[in-house]
């Protein structure tokens, strides 16, 4: 943008690109004393080029780093992006997958509202305390994304290093304390019906740590004639 | 909402501009799609925003086509009174990526031609500000939403 002309009286402002605020955005303000005369934004602080990043990826996985796109309020942008290549292939999703998806993105809503609201009011710089009054009330909400999506049991006393998906098949790189967990995991794998087969792969032990580490194979049942959608 | 609203304004669009317009198609209820030739490209810009009423510009962007040799230049705009949303394209070849700037007709465009013509390269003559909007003022990178990029970053 072209440089306005600065006086002696007109000071120019940078805002930014750091702020604890705004984030990583950068404001130019020219100011006389308390008037703006203009602003001038400079953006791209945090363009990370998601387009080129999904150019890359297969459909599943891009839901990943699109999902990175707004910190509190994660399901409405991946939402929008999974229904737009639903849109694309013709899937039609059944009603429960959409009551859950609902009420997953109303929980991120909330939670994400409660977010903005309470950093709104403390940036007036009065009433700090509504910050950690409206984090309260979210951790009530992620406590409840966390039991949805915290698919591992406690139990099972294992810890995910790796996790690939290609087409049918998910790959895990596991660790753990002891073999039993190995066991154990065998078996709960053997409970879940949609899996066509689930392989665990040779046990290493690190000997720095102690712990066990082993590869886990789950190929996903191939969808029968006549059981679509 | 009455039957075939799609139908009457698509109507209403060709035989109003039918030397300018490439084709023209219903993509969903209230949402179409027109493709423009870039011959007479702001004429029909002016006439959409004065008679057809789409005042109110959303977004712009493109979309590299190499194997065709040809990017199309994608301009999403809406109605607010009637809630139409249009998708304007405009073919260009890929050799010569010159457009005129729709900064004229709708001046929120300026930042989305910007960002257009820092990822991809496209020429909008007229802007009033062209320069890069999001990557850094020393870029030397080339254009990094071609699908033939293959610069810093970039995945084989």
């Amino acid at each position: 943008m072209s440089d306005p002309e600065i006086t002696p009286d007109v000071m120019r402002v940078s805002w930014g690109p750091q702020h604890p605020m705004s984030g990583q955005t950068r404001i130019l303000i020219d100011i006389d004393g308390e008037k703006v005369h203009k602003l001038t934004a400079d953006l791209g602080f945090t363009h990370r080029g998601i387009e080129k990043i999904l150019e890359n990826r297969t459909f599943l996985q891009g839901i990943i780093p699109v999902e990175r796109m707004v910190m509190v309020d994660t399901a409405n942008v991946g939402l929008s992006y999974v229904l737009a290549i639903e849109e694309a292939l013709e899937v039609e999703t059944p009603d429960r997958a959409d009551w859950i998806r609902s009420m997953i993105c109303e929980l991120c809503r909330i939670n994400s509202h409660l977010y903005a609201f309470g950093l709104q009011v403390e940036s007036t710089g009065y009433f700090p305390a509504v910050f950690l009054w409206t984090t309260i009330d979210r951790e009530i909400i992620l406590d409840l994304l966390e039991e949805l999506s915290g698919l591992v049991p406690p139990d099972l006393d294992i810890g995910l290093e790796e996790l690939s998906i290609d087409r049918q098949t998910v790959r895990m790189r596991v660790q753990a304390k002891s073999f039993q967990a190995a066991d154990r995991l065998g078996l709960q794998l053997a409970k879940f019906g949609p899996f066509a087969s689930a392989r665990i792969g040779a046990i290493e032990k690190d000997p720095k740590t102690g712990s066990k580490r082993f590869n886990v194979t789950i190929s996903l049942k191939e969808p029968e004639a006549g059981d679509r959608g | 909402m009455s039957e075939g609203v799609e139908e009457t304004f698509v109507e209403a669009v060709q035989a109003a501009h039918p030397d300018y317009i490439e084709s023209v198609g219903v993509l969903k209820p209230k949402w179409v799609s027109l493709v423009a030739k870039r011959e007479g490209f702001s004429e029909l810009a002016f006439s959409l925003r004065d008679e057809f009423g789409f005042i109110h510009p959303v977004s712009a962007g493109a979309i590299d086509y190499p194997k065709e040799n040809r990017m199309r230049i994608n301009y999403y705009l809406i109605n607010p009174s009637s809630r139409f949303s249009l998708m304007l394209g405009v073919d260009l070849p890929r050799d010569d990526l010159t457009l005129p700037s729709m900064t004229r007709v709708w001046e929120a465009m300026s930042f989305h031609e910007r960002e257009t013509k820092e990822m991809f390269g496209i020429n909008f003559e007229g802007h009033p500000n062209p320069v890069p909007l999001l990557l850094p003022p020393d870029w030397k990178g080339g254009y990094p939403l071609r699908k033939d990029f293959e610069g810093e970053g970039a995945e084989p």
